[in-house]
């Protein structure tokens, strides 16, 4: 009998084993979107940078052209 | 230029939703099935107490396990690959606009040039109608000299020590 | 396809080959967007499985799972009480008995207060029982048969918890007088509305509820005398009471608030213990308890945090015993002496650094060799250490000011009516305390940070090292002492110990089952424990740590096993007791790590609200700690401080995970939210304007020349004072592109980038302004004032993305549409209406000099005026130079026009009359001088000659020599730039 309780704790060991291998896993996924995130922002708030300087200087040439006539 | 434009379109219409939509899939199947694998688990638990026969129960409920087990590996697996393909999907698509930026940065320069070009071109013209043309010379102001100065061959001279002796001495009467 | 795990777990590495840049400095705490943390603590459920184990302790088990949820219910409570908000102060009372609508408001009341008075009903019910359940308890223990046997660690630690409990529970219902508000309003309008139709038993509960919550401490005096009725319990509780000191002195403790629960029972026990029969003097007579050691502790720590901002002075569980008078002399630290806590010592700011050092060093390399493992465990378990001791000192010193709030003695900047939150808070910390609670903050935060990145490594290294260790103990340690066990038949009980450790802890190889081992039959043979990377879950940690107690403990009656032992075998199980104390711990790295620096009960003040009896339902944010150190550092732009800004920013991140996961009260998120929001916008505002004003006069001394400065240095210190402005580190603040806040991100560098813009052009705006409100010759101090902000503006973009100088200086000239900008306005506006009437021309200076003297005061004593004033009231070379730079072809060709037309409306208008009149007048022919003079005289004395012909040959003269100037120095420029352009590629031929 107790071989059995034995052999039954043995089995605990594996199956923990393996919920913590997963749980690993979980873990490393966790830590990438983490990064994934971080790094997405930085890229998407230098993209964000650049598309309102560029927005400032098209309305700055609007505002310069605009005038009435181009007097050429 | 086109294949930059298609290529993101592309992927903000197709490759990205349908990316985030697997996944959004992935997350409700992976609770149906965490469910059933309980609800499975506690049904053979159940029938293995009442049952009479231990060994045959038991080893139907490490089956469930087993079952469990795999099905974890399995959405491990696949939740993380299409985690990895999104990643690298919206990775691209930012790479690419940053590209596309770029261009259309060139090209606002290149406006922007123009315009102060011209600017410049009018006011000239205006001060031009105010200021007579003075006379200033035609010549060009750095111009090359006419002869070139032929270069001195080396020719070598013995050094002649003496050759300072009468400068500055203190008392100087004789040769004055 | 069937995926096995080893696909999956290299499916998640490969996630790993992807590279993530993210440039931005890391000077906030570690941002967490995803957080997955595992707990596999099952609470002794699956302790049935391990029927290996010694049946006393498993029974024991579920006695600990039953302790432990009632521990966790207690926690529940203790969070409702100290988060509850007084409901009868808003509803609105009944005035008089003949009120119309009384019974309407009745009933509102009654169902208003309903759950909230359940909630109270149902407090006093968990309060019985948990005195009843801790009675009963301490009963079993204390009873005589069961005093000769051992009490196992886990079970003392239990009761500890449980004492606390009451302690915290007790303070907190003191505290809170709104709780016996709430109720008292309830019962009024309840009795009215029933009328006393209520059953008895209802009638019964409300009274004894009424009793629970009206008198104070209720809940230790219903402790005291179920203990009392106990024979025997002060040993129990002595016990007790030496565990947690031998668990403090030796520091067997983690998270700060494991310190301060001993701490809290430690006192606690003393006042129980010390009733009308047992004196505790007496106990310390017999050797039971050591009332020195006590005081030694007392005296370090008197004050300790007791449940968010309520604090307790432990003196106080000492003064309330019955007993104290007696042994006064006994307790020093009770004396008043021994209430100046010395500020923090922060002395060992030098030593954190090096140990900050130290971590940074030790990065994960991953040899994967078992010494390894040990050594990463055992930095881990410092780093733990170490962050627990910075948090513990922190709170300590905030709970010793919270008990101590200055007066306007102790503090002159203090006023008279401050409020109590204020004196402790506000006025209560000098600068260097600030300073150093903010960099005590920073480095916990950045130490948390590179743990939490380091997690995954220490946590493998943890469970490697620990399974290690316990496997080695196991199956070698013990196989000897087991040998000689089964050799020797008398030591029956200790053979069936030794095998059931084996048995529950042992993770054997499939061949080395525990029976068939060779070591039944006593021979030697080798070890052989398989390599995994998983530790035995805690019910396993606990039983064997229990059994390995009861062989070591003297108190065993009359089968001591301790004896049978060799000296090392229990040398060597006493050493893996205390290693093993903290594996359980270890094993929630995470959740430690998370607890390890807690920082967020700097914001909660519930204690002093209820102090303010609803005078004020929150307090402003002056008063909020957060935010008086972040303000303190931006009022004394201390460099070193600088880049610390962001971490008190994160204490409010702390309180509102706090808020929503533990106490999980919206209002109380709200009350953060808001408080957040106002902050935020104060520290853009404040952090943006102290940059711009930095970069500005890091660009005026740029400018300067030196020996200029050095000149005003000698003149006046104050103007060289603002001149020399400390170097100061904010390039790391504007390269913030993400900061967590409140879950949300915040962009800092483009909302510090959209103030920068806007003050570069009000700058620019106001330069032009100052120059018209000025005459031509402020021309010049407008040129350096442009130069300065172009400089400003140069610095400015090494950062932050600004709009091109150009377009800003466009804009602020409204030369964008408009043809002519405000300074060729006033330029010409000048000219015409000042300089060419009242100039006079000085050929030799080639200057023109105003002859009516027209005072223009500086107001501003910068560094400007000092220079522009050598420029003033004259007109020379220099000033054309500017005008024709700062106008450009533009501006000259239209003034040129202007005066053109102003010269030819001069002559047409007003001389032309003049002058021909004067042409008759003159004389036609011209002979010797005094001739001239005798015929000219009359036509001097013409009055108007002097103010119109002569004035408006002064206006053509001037503006003839101001287009002479400027043309003079448009030539040499224009040479300069078309021989530029010539020389680069000699096609375009000069045009003019």
């Amino acid at each position: 009998m107790s071989s059995e309780v034995q052999q039954q704790i043995q089995q605990d060991w594996e199956n923990r084993e393996f919920i913590e291998i997963v749980s690993q896993g979980i873990k490393k996924i966790a830590e990438f979107l983490n990064d994934f995130d971080m790094s997405c922002r930085s890229r998407i708030a230098k993209i964000n940078e650049q598309l309102t300087s560029l927005e400032q200087k098209v309305e700055y040439i609007e505002g310069r052209v605009s005038r009435d006539c181009l007097s050429l | 230029m086109a294949d930059v434009d298609t290529s993101i379109v592309s992927l903000i219409d197709k490759e990205i939703p349908e990316g985030r939509q697997a996944l959004k899939d992935g997350h409700e199947n992976l609770a149906k099935v965490a469910a059933y694998c309980e609800q499975k688990y506690l049904e053979t638990n159940t029938r293995h107490k009442s049952g009479s026969n231990r060994a045959k129960a038991l080893e139907e409920t490490r089956e469930v396990l087993e079952e469990t087990k795999r099905f974890a590996t399995q959405s491990l697996a696949s939740v993380a690959y299409q985690i990895n393909a999104l990643a690298l999907n919206m990775l691209g698509l930012l790479d690419q606009q940053v590209m596309k930026l770029q261009d259309m940065e060139s090209k606002i320069n290149h406006i922007a040039e123009t315009v102060d070009i011209h600017k410049e071109k009018v006011a000239r013209r205006e001060i031009g109608v105010l200021a007579a043309t003075k006379p200033t010379g035609r010549a060009h102001r750095i111009i090359a000299p006419a002869e070139q100065e032929k270069v001195i061959r080396y020719t070598r001279r013995a050094t002649d020590y003496s050759i300072l002796d009468n400068l500055g001495h203190g008392v100087k009467t004789s040769d004055r | 396809m069937e995926a096995s795990l080893n696909d999956a777990v290299c499916n998640v590495r490969q996630l790993e080959t992807i590279n993530l840049p993210d440039e931005q400095p890391q000077i906030e705490a570690p941002p967490a967007s995803v957080t997955y943390i595992s707990n596999f603590d099952t609470n002794f459920e699956d302790s049935k499985a391990f029927i290996t184990c010694v049946s006393k302790y498993l029974e024991e088990a579920d006695v600990h799972k039953g302790l432990n949820e009632m521990l966790e219910e207690g926690e529940k409570y203790a969070v409702m009480l100290y988060t509850w908000r007084s409901c009868s102060r808003a509803v609105p009372s009944v005035k008089s008995d003949d009120q119309p609508n009384r019974i309407e408001i009745y009933e509102k009341t009654v169902e208003v207060l309903e759950p909230e008075v359940s909630k109270l009903k149902s407090f006093m019910h968990f309060a019985l029982s948990a005195v009843d359940r801790f009675c009963q308890e301490v009963k079993t223990l204390s009873h005589p048969e069961r005093r000769k046997d051992f009490i196992s660690e886990r079970y003392l630690v239990t009761l500890g918890k449980f004492i606390n409990m009451f302690a915290v529970l007790d303070a907190l219902k003191n505290m809170k007088a709104c709780l016996n508000n709430d109720y008292a309003f309830f019962k009024r309008a309840d009795t009215f509305l029933r009328r006393g139709t209520g059953d008895v038993s209802m009638i019964e509960e409300s009274q004894n509820l009424s009793l629970f919550l009206a008198n104070q401490n209720k809940i230790t005096l219903l402790l005291k005398e179920g203990l009392e009725h106990v024979q025997g319990y002060e040993d129990v509780l002595a016990d007790v009471l030496n565990m947690f000191v031998r668990l403090f002195e030796s520091n067997m403790y983690i998270t700060p608030n494991e310190k301060h629960v001993l701490l809290k029972v430690m006192g606690f026990i003393i006042f129980l213990m010390d009733s009308k029969d047992s004196d505790v003097v007496k106990m310390d007579q017999k050797k039971r308890i050591n009332i020195s050691k006590i005081d030694k502790i007392f005296k370090q720590f008197p004050v300790v945090p007791l449940f968010g901002d309520v604090q307790i002075a432990l003196v106080t569980y000492l003064k309330m015993c019955p007993h104290f008078e007696g042994m006064r002399e006994k307790w020093s630290s009770s004396s008043d002496a021994a209430e100046d806590k010395t500020v923090v010592q922060y002395n060992l700011l030098g030593k954190m650094d090096s140990i900050r050092e130290e971590h940074m060093i030790t990065a994960s390399n991953n040899t994967r060799n078992t010494e390894h493992y040990k050594e990463l465990t055992n930095l881990a378990l410092r780093g733990l250490r170490l962050l627990s001791s910075w948090t513990a000192q922190v709170m300590e010193l905030y709970s010793w000011k919270l008990l101590h709030p200055t007066d306007k003695y102790a503090n002159p900047q203090c006023p008279e009516k401050a409020e109590e939150y204020e004196r402790a808070t506000r006025y209560n910390y000098n600068s260097e305390e600030k300073f150093a609670l903010v960099e005590v903050i920073a480095m916990i935060k950045g130490l948390y940070g590179l743990m939490s990145r380091l997690e995954p490594s220490f946590s493998e290294a943890i469970r490697r090292s620990i399974h290690d260790e316990v496997q080695n103990f196991i199956q070698i340690n013990l196989r000897e002492p087991l040998r000689k066990a089964v050799k020797s038949k008398k030591a029956a009980l200790l053979k069936t110990i030794l095998l059931s450790i084996r048995e529950t802890g042992g993770d054997w190889t499939d061949a080395q089952h525990g029976r068939q081992d060779p070591i039944m039959k006593g021979e030697k043979d080798p070890n052989c424990s398989n390599e995994q990377c998983v530790i035995c879950s805690v019910v396993q940690l606990y039983m064997v740590r229990t059994m390995l107690e009861s062989l070591v403990s003297e108190k065993g009656g009359k089968k001591v096993m301790r004896k049978e032992l060799e000296k090392e075998t229990v040398e060597g199980i006493e050493t893996f007791l205390k290693h093993s104390f903290f594996f359980e711990k270890l094993l929630r790295f995470n959740e430690v790590l998370r607890d390890c620096c807690d920082l967020s009960q700097l914001w909660f003040r519930e204690f002093y609200l209820e102090l303010t009896m609803g005078s004020r339902i929150q307090f402003p944010i002056e008063m909020s700690m957060p935010w008086i150190l972040t303000s303190h550092i931006l009022e004394k732009k201390n460099p070193s401080m600088m880049e610390y800004v962001l971490y008190p920013l994160d204490l409010y991140n702390d309180s509102a995970h706090y808020a929503m996961t533990v106490f999980k009260k919206q209002y109380l998120y709200d009350e953060i939210e808001a408080e957040v929001n106002l902050c935020f916008d104060q520290f853009v505002y404040k952090l943006s304007e102290q940059i711009f004003s930095y970069y500005k006069a890091q660009a005026c001394s740029l400018l300067l020349d030196k020996k200029f400065k050095s000149e005003l240095v000698r003149m006046n210190a104050e103007a060289a004072a603002k001149l020399g402005t400390r170097s100061n580190r904010y390039e790391t603040l504007l390269k913030q592109r993400h900061v967590q806040l409140l879950g949300r991100s915040i962009n800092l560098n483009k909302l510090i980038s959209q103030r920068l813009n806007n003050a570069m052009i009000r700058s620019l705006d106001c330069a032009i302004g100052r120059f018209e409100s000025g005459d031509i010759c402020g021309v010049v101090d407008l040129e350096n004032l442009l130069e300065v902000n172009r400089m400003t503006h140069k610095l400015l973009s090494k950062c932050a993305k600004l709009v091109p100088f150009k377009n800003m200086l466009g804009e602020a000239n409204h030369s964008v549409s408009a043809p002519y900008g405000r300074i060729t306005l006033h330029v010409f506006w000048e000219l015409n209406f000042d300089f060419l009437p009242n100039y006079c021309y000085n050929s030799s200076t080639n200057r023109f000099v105003p002859t009516s003297y027209s005072l223009v005061d500086k107001l501003q004593n910068s560094v400007f005026n000092s220079i522009s004033s050598l420029y003033s009231n004259f007109v020379g070379d220099v000033h054309f130079a500017c005008v024709a730079r700062l106008l450009g072809y533009q501006g000259i060709a239209v003034i040129i026009e202007e005066l053109l037309k102003v010269i030819k409306s001069v002559l047409q208008g007003q001389l032309q009359q003049y002058i021909a009149e004067l042409i008759e007048g003159m004389p036609k022919k011209c002979g010797v001088l005094e001739y001239y003079h005798a015929s000219l005289e009359p036509i001097m004395q013409y009055s108007y000659l002097r103010t119109d012909v002569f004035q408006g040959f002064r206006e053509i003269g001037n503006t003839i020599l101001f287009c002479l100037q400027l043309e003079n120095f448009l030539v040499n420029d224009k040479i300069s730039v078309t021989s530029a352009t010539v020389s680069i590629n000699g096609a375009i031929f000069n045009c003019l």
